[in-house]
């Protein structure tokens, strides 16, 4: 994970070095379960410190981000959930 | 010979005496944290303070308790208390987190001065050198709350924990840390530990065939859930169970709570009463569009013994120590069923621990024991 106060999670910066190409671009990274998980893992890359986020977020709002459903993966009440749920452990998306 | 661990049980009834034969029994240990559990009639303040006089280089946290157990003892109405050597644990720190201004801010402000004294920002703590314990007040419905909290601070950190208890009377529970008394708190101590440790989780429940629903109406601030798969829930949890709605009591909630299922693990949330409005009221929060099994105890025992086994193979060998926390439902369910022997048989390694009003391990939950175990 990054260092210092807060890791971020930037769903960006796999956009061929334009890291924020347009305000809907950002909207579509953050609003899939999917790209947040995959995100989260590579910034902690840690299996186990993965769960434990994890499981504070299903415990916050019912949301598994190892096992979420079609639906619930492009919800975007279910997705601002799991970002506030995240953010407030220090995980914040940028233009999320 | 050394001790690393060492527990003590009295049921002396004056609290002066009561710590004097605590100490004593704890002596020769060069403690670097002590932990303390008591019936909610002692005098907390003075069971602590003491046992600070007694151990000026330890931390020391305490709160009351729904009945207290040693590997020697089992009871109500005493006080008992384990202290971990600097050999276990190298340094240790604790705070009291007050919530009178806010939840979040006072576990935010206990975590600081935490992580003044050890010298360490908890959020870069590594998990798997340094460990929390977390003593809760139970009454005012804010574990959640401070669980989330303490996921803010150091979501990677474990603390593992109970809500404290008053012996079944539900009026008012207490905490205990840096020599002050919490009823709106929770204590907080972190372990540097020099031995591999492990978290125990365990409840003896499984999924019912046929009875997963999902939550579609709740008031998680009150902890009430109104319907499931939108259906009322006393229809929709009463037909699960084949029985009619107005048979819905204790017994019924207690062997069919309801269990989140994350990673193939139930986490309870037990149903506390029927209310006039139609809803049921937990003992934890579930929140809407959460998806939840209704459970079928299994053996309380063998589960039990299955998960220390579990513990003691994840830190190579046999535990040395262990502080525990065990819902008071299970206290209920152990005592009921005339599983006492039982359950003392299992503590094979110094232990001291508690029944508990809810029990903590990253989030809030019911009806399971949780713990530490160290090698």
């Amino acid at each position: 994970m990054e260092t210092g106060d807060e890791a971020s999670l930037h769903p960006l910066k796999e956009a061929r070095g334009h890291p924020y190409p347009h305000s809907r671009g950002v909207r579509e990274s953050v609003s899939n379960l999917e790209r947040i998980k995959n995100e989260l893992l590579a910034q902690l890359r840690s299996d186990s410190k993965f769960s434990f986020v994890n499981t504070r977020v299903i415990l916050r709002t019912g949301v598994n981000l190892r096992e979420y459903t079609l639906e619930e993966a492009h919800d975007p009440v279910v997705v601002a959930r799991v970002l506030k749920a995240l953010g407030e452990q220090g995980f914040t998306f940028h233009g999320g | 010979m050394r001790r690393d661990v060492a527990t003590a049980a009295t049921e002396m009834a004056r609290d002066s005496e009561a710590v004097a034969d605590l100490a004593r029994q704890l002596g020769g240990v060069d403690a670097s944290a002590v932990l303390t559990f008591f019936d909610h009639r002692r005098d907390g303040a003075a069971i602590v303070g003491g046992l600070r006089d007694h151990f000026p280089l330890a931390e020391v946290i305490g709160c009351t308790t729904v009945g207290e157990f040693t590997e020697r003892s089992y009871g109500t109405g005493g006080a008992v208390a384990v202290a971990l050597s600097r050999h276990k644990v190298s340094r240790a720190a604790s705070a009291l987190a007050s919530y009178e201004g806010g939840v979040v801010e006072g576990v935010r402000a206990a975590a600081e001065r935490i992580g003044e004294k050890l010298g360490e920002d908890l959020r870069q703590c590594d998990p798997e050198r340094y460990v929390g314990i977390v003593l809760l007040e139970a009454m005012k419905g804010k574990e959640e709350e401070a669980n989330d909290a303490l996921g803010r601070v150091a979501p990677f950190l474990s603390f593992v924990g109970g809500s404290a208890g008053d012996g079944l009377r539900f009026a008012e529970t207490r905490v205990y840390a840096e020599g002050r008394e919490s009823t709106d708190g929770a204590a907080l101590l972190v372990l540097r530990m020099e031995s591999p440790f492990s978290i125990v989780k365990t409840c003896s429940f499984t999924q019912r065939e046929g009875a997963s629903f999902r939550v579609t109406k709740a008031d998680p601030a009150r902890r009430i859930v109104y319907e499931l798969d939108g259906k009322p829930i006393v229809a929709a949890y009463s037909a699960a169970l084949g029985i009619p709605g107005d048979r819905l009591d204790g017994g019924v909630f207690s062997s069919h709570p309801l269990g989140l299922m994350i990673e193939g693990s139930p986490w309870i949330r037990t149903p506390q009463q029927v209310l006039p409005d139609g809803g049921i009221r937990f003992a934890c929060q579930l929140v809407e569009g959460m998806r939840i099994d209704i459970m079928n105890t299994t053996d309380l025992i063998e589960d039990t013994g299955r998960a220390f086994a579990q513990a003691e193979r994840a830190i190579g060998g046999r535990a040395s120590g262990a502080v525990l926390f065990n819902c008071a439902y299970r206290r209920v369910d152990i005592e009921q069923k005339g599983l006492t022997g039982a359950f003392r048989q299992l503590l094979t390694f110094p232990t001291a621990g508690f029944h508990t009003y809810g029990e903590s391990w990253l989030g809030h939950m019911n009806h399971t024991l949780v713990g530490l175990l160290i090698a």
